[in-house]
Parts: C-alpha cells; structure tokens; sequence
C-alpha cells in the first residue's frame, strides 16, 4: 500500500463558504472563474485565482439550486433549482438576463452542448422531472419539450455534441437535438442511478441503485455488468483518452481498463484510502490525475495507472459533494456538505 | 460526519382508496401543525389546497431488483426526492408522504429498510390508512389495492361516519378488524383527528412496541377468540351465520390476520429455521407481523416486527416477574392458520 510519506504536499489555494451543502460547482470554461451553487439557493461566482467574491446571488433559487453550468462563451452562467425555474446569469454584471420555468417543481440537471448544434449555436439541455428542453445562447426556448415515461436523473452531450443522451431509472436516450426523435435506447433492468459515455462514444455505463454498473458496447450492442459494489454506484467518470473508467461504490474507487475488448474479464485497480464512503469524483480535463473525495471530508488525488497511485491527500470540513479540476488541471475544488469551497493544488 | 449522527426525520405515509379523505387528512396535519417544519411528498395527481412551503410531486417509481421480487420492490421516487431533502442543514421534523389511491404500501415501507442513504437519514414512523366508510363496502371485495393498504396500516381513519348508520359502521369496523387487529382504528368525520393518534406513533420501532404491548397482545388474542367463534357458529348452522361465514371465508382468501398467543418456551434454533422458510415461502404475502416471544434460556423477551421478508427483532427487556409468554401477529393475503399456528406451536420446546 502506499505510504503517506511519499505523498506530494497539498497548496491550499484559497478557501469561501456558502452557507449550506453545495450541490453544483463549475469553472469557467477559461478557468477564470469558479461558481458554486447551495441547497439554500445560494449562487456564487468567485475569482478563480484569489477566490474574491465577484458575484453572491442569495436568494438565485428558493429552496434550493440543483445545477449550474457556464455557457461556453463563459460569459453567462445557466443555473436550476428547486422552484422549478432556470436562469440565465450575465456573468460580468451579475443580472439576471432571463428567467423560465422548466415545466416540473425541480429543475435539476443541466448541460450545454460542448460544440455548436447545426445553425442553432450552442444549445442548453435541462431537464425537469420527467421533461427535457433545449434552450439557445441568449435563453430563448428551442423547441418542443421532449417527454420521458420517468424521471430524468441524468443528461449528457455526445459524439461531440451531436447527440443528446438522456437517463431515466428504465433506460438511457440518445435523441437527435433537432428534432427531438429517438435515435437509439439502452434499456436498463437494473434502476439506473447515473451515466457516463466515453468521450468516443463507444462505451456507455451506468451506475445502478443494484450495487453494479451496467456496460454497453455501442458499436458491437453486447453489454456486461460488473456487479458487487458496496453500494449503489452514483460516481461514474471517464478518462479524456476513452481508456479508463472510474467508478466508486462504498470506500473504494474502482478503475477499469476499457482498451480493446473492454473490461470484460479484467480486474480493475482498486484506490482504497478513503476511510468512509466516496461521495465525489473527477478526472482532470486535460490530464491523467483522479480527483475522489468521500464523506468524512477526505480528498485524494491519484494517478490510477501507476504503481504508486495515491498522489495526495487532503482533508475538508465537512462531507465532500464535488470535486472538480480547473480547465487547465492545475486546481482542485473541493466542496462540503457545510458549504465549504476548498481550491487547492498539488505541489 | 455530518447526518449519521442527528436522529432520524420520521415519515409518515397516508394512504387511502380515492375520495376517502387522504389530502382532508394532509391539510388538517398542516394547518394544524404548529411549529413543525413539515416536508410533503405528494403523488402526482394530488392536490394541495393550503399554501405550503414544501411540497415535491412525485410519480411513484417502482424500483424492481433481483428480477422483480415482491420483497425487493422500492419506490424510487422517493429514494431520490428523500435524498435532496436530507441536504438541507435546517432539517425538516416530520415528512409526509401522501400515496395515489391505487398505490402498493409495501415498496414504500420497504423503501426505508432497504435503501442505505434513506435509512442514515429518515425513519418510518407509521402507516395511516383513510378509508371512506360510505363506499369502502364496495371496494372491500372488488378492490386489492383497499385490501392492502387496511393491511400495512397501523392507523385507520375510518373516515366520513357521518354518512352511513351506526350500525353499517360497527360492521365495517368489525371487517377491519378482522383484517388487520394490530391498527388503531380511529372514526372521524372530514378526517378530524388529533394529530398525537397520527404522527410520531413508532409503529415500526421495536422499542416502541413496548408501549403498544397491552394493545398488541390484546389484539393477538381477540383474533384468537374471534377465530374459535366462528368454529361455533359453524356448528350452530344457522343460515344468518352461514351466510356471513361464506362471506368472511372469501375474505379470508385475501387479506387477513392470523394472531398466535400461547405460553411456553420456545427453541431457538427451530423457531429461527422455522421462521426463515416461513419468510422465504411466504414473505411475499406476509404485509406486517409483530411479536413478543419468550426463548429457552433467554432471560429476555425477544420482540420483532417485518414487512414482507424483511424482519427487524432483537431481546428487549427481562421478563422479571411478568409470566413468560408467546404474543404474535401476521397481517397478509392468503395466509394459512392452521400452519402457522401449527408451525409456531412446533417450535415450542
């Protein structure tokens, strides 16, 4: 196992606070800022460099903001919450540019295309209970909203944006964004709890409230499942290069080997450090390290594929609920059931 | 740590055929209230008619696991709404949960023995069933749903009693009874009750089972009694009694309740055997069971309680100078006296 000695020192970059659990956090898409969003309805834009307050939205949800996500241009903040609205931020000024309900009590998952959509720009996807719309660059709404038979507990860009991949506990979706008709499903027996496609699109999983994770070849249709995790599987990231997968259930975050054939018939290196269960996961955008964090607070930084693979090791005040690498990977964000934001580096 | 170590938010779930008062109930609960931070999760065909802050519409999900087993079945739903309210610091005292009329109770109860992230945070508190007194002879018979949810509930309204005779009432009461001796029924009209005979009444808490006990075993032998009954009637052969025999006989095939009360020591090892077939045989159609049972060479009572396969039981208390005794009582659907009453006798030492 590792020693602790060997461990790289951790920066504590910077430290705010919001007043209840966070439930969202995203860079700015030139890793200028960072916003973070609570279950009291708070939003906050920091700057990312000295953690400066630049925005502090109190009341930006009542009840509660589930998800928040920059615009590509950076220079305005999509964020949903639990009085089933969305709002579209101006990121410089702070102001509200415009203000929609998203047609359920709780708006709750959001995703803007990675690349332009046809002529359409980039597109907004949100979903609210059982229902997805997709809204353009300056807010306005894009189109029919497409219905699912249950509720939408996760959405996902793919194949660069060309498609939308929506999750319900029954199946996950891919619909083509302009027309919103179905172009393949991937029905599910085991409840899913959560996503995740590789960004070549050819392996899809999902984490399962059955303790497993269910796997698709999508060029091939055949399908596996890797059962036995501790607990349900909610954390379920990719590795940039298509190759590594990881998921965590219970204390340990397993990491699969996805080459070839897939993981079908291999072991998957397993990072056991975390003393309590894993609760947040994050693969560096344009690197190798994995980020994890777990309820006691405990942050770890990894780099799964060699032998010495646990790099760092932080603590936080308060149970983790995310962990995310700024675009350039150089700092971590880590967030806190407290309200705690943490930014840090590995020296 | 954060949630680990707050208590538990009781939950407790309203269910009901349709019309029979459940949103009366949910509303007098709210108005009521006073000073309780209340969360309701409503089905999503329910309506509110007061101004509450927190109100989530849900659309019953049924999560099916190890290939749709009856005992495995949990409301998704619910998992994911009880996983956002268990976020906020500022916790709420009491969640409501409100069923559509056609609603199975036993994925939601099974929902919060189950699930590892909903039981950290929430506890069952109770099943509170309203039943429409005025339509409910109907829908006894032809309607399993209304069966059902007489059968997990551990308080029935027997609700609007304005509209239907004394002596229609004592019927029904009797029916209800019969179905499931362990509730408190409760006859209101508009669904007005004190909220102390609703909310925070343990009904799946063993140590609560204590307090209940007197009622409990009362319960395990009036079902006792009325049984014998019956076998007299049977012999006295009148057509009057015949004719309500016939009619109970048919109800006895769906949901109904086998009490079990004898003295005795029991042994452990067959008793544990002879319960784990049972669960395992017939768990599916055991809704609640509830026991005190007295173990050779145990100077504890032993007390459980179990929906479906599911079965929570631990010693309690010595036995002091109470006198050693055997109080049990399975609700279900088709269950069969005479093994089980035979079963639990075979396992008397």
């Amino acid at each position: 196992m590792n020693s602790s000695s060997q461990l790289r020192p951790v920066a504590f970059s910077w430290h705010a606070r919001l007043d209840d659990f966070i439930t969202g956090v995203a860079w700015s898409p030139r890793g200028d800022y960072l916003a973070t969003a609570s279950v009291s309805g708070q939003v906050a834009i920091y700057d990312a460099v000295k953690g400066r307050t630049i925005h502090l939205f109190e009341r930006a949800h009542a009840d509660g903001c589930d998800a928040l996500a920059w615009r590509p241009d950076g220079a305005a903040l999509a964020t949903a919450g639990r009085d089933g609205k969305w709002k579209l931020w101006n990121a410089e000024e702070g102001k509200v540019l415009v203000e929609h309900e998203a047609g359920a009590l709780w708006a709750e998952h959001l995703a803007w295309s990675p690349r332009t959509v046809g002529e359409r720009g980039h597109l907004l996807a949100l979903s609210a209970g059982t229902k997805v719309t997709l809204w353009t660059e300056p807010g306005e709404s894009a189109g029919e909203a497409m219905t699912f038979p249950r509720t939408v507990t996760a959405l996902a860009w793919i194949l660069e944006g060309s498609t939308l991949a929506v999750a319900t506990s029954t199946s996950v979706s891919l619909r083509n964004p302009l027309t919103g008709k179905e172009e393949r499903s991937f029905p599910s027996r085991d409840p899913i709890l959560n996503m995740a496609f590789s960004p070549s699109g050819k392996w899809l999983m999902t984490g399962n409230q059955d303790c497993s994770v269910h796997v698709w070849n999508t060029d091939s249709g055949t399908e596996m499942h890797m059962r036995g995790y501790a607990s349900k599987v909610r954390q379920l990231v990719w590795h940039r290069g298509s190759r590594w997968l990881a998921a965590s259930g219970g204390d340990v975050v397993s990491v699969w080997d996805c080459s070839g054939r897939g993981p079908e018939g291999r072991t998957p290196t397993l990072l056991e450090w975390h003393p309590d269960q894993i609760s947040a996961l994050h693969y560096q955008p344009e690197g190798d390290w994995l980020a994890s964090g777990a309820r006691d607070g405990s942050v770890a930084v990894w780099s799964p594929t060699q032998r010495q693979n646990l790099i760092s090791g932080a603590k936080i005040s308060s149970g983790v609920t995310h962990v995310a690498w700024s675009p350039d990977g150089k700092w971590l964000a880590a967030t806190g059931e407290d309200g705690e934001v943490q930014v840090l580096s590995v020296e | 740590m954060s949630s680990p170590s707050t208590a538990p938010i009781p939950v407790t779930v309203i269910t009901g055929f349709l019309g029979a008062g459940k949103t009366t109930l949910l509303n007098r609960i709210l108005t009521e209230n006073h000073g309780k931070r209340i969360a309701v999760i409503e089905n999503e065909f329910g309506e509110i008619g007061v101004d509450h802050q927190l109100v989530i519409q849900s659309d019953e999900e049924i999560f099916e696991l190890n290939n749709g087993c009856i005992c495995c079945r949990v409301r998704g739903d619910l998992i994911r709404i009880l996983a956002k309210l268990r976020q906020r610091r500022d916790k709420f005292d009491v969640v409501l949960i409100e069923t559509t009329g056609l609603a199975d109770p036993g994925p939601v109860a099974q929902t919060f023995f189950t699930d590892e992230e909903v039981k950290e945070s929430f506890a069952l508190d109770g099943i509170v069933t309203v039943v429409d007194a005025r339509h409910v002879g109907l829908h006894f018979d032809d309607t399993r749903e209304v069966r059902e949810q007489i059968g997990f509930a551990d308080v029935i309204l027997l609700n609007k009693t304005d509209l239907v005779s004394p002596a229609e009432l004592e019927k029904i009461e009797a029916r209800i009874r019969k179905m499931n001796p362990m509730a408190k029924v409760h006859r209101t009209e508009n669904a007005a009750i004190d909220l102390n005979k609703v909310l925070n009444i343990g009904g799946f808490d063993l140590k609560r089972a204590l307090e209940l006990e007197p009622d409990f075993l009362k319960a395990a032998e009036d079902e006792h009694e009325h049984h014998h009954h019956e076998h007299d009637h049977e012999h006295e052969g009148e057509d009057h009694h015949e004719h309500e025999e016939e009619h109970d006989h048919h109800h006895d095939e769906d949901v109904t309740s086998v009490g079990i009360s004898t003295p005795g020591d029991l042994d452990e090892k067959k008793l544990s055997d002879w319960l784990g077939t049972l669960l395992r045989t017939k768990g599916q159609d055991i809704f609640r069971m509830k026991g005190i049972l007295s173990v050779k060479g145990r100077d504890m009572r032993f007390v459980f309680q179990g929906v479906h396969m599911l079965m929570d039981g631990r010693p309690d208390r010595p036995w002091g100078k109470e006198p050693r005794h055997n109080a049990l009582i399975f609700i279900g659907r088709n269950l069969d006296r005479q093994a089980l009453n035979e079963g639990f006798k075979s396992c008397l030492v």
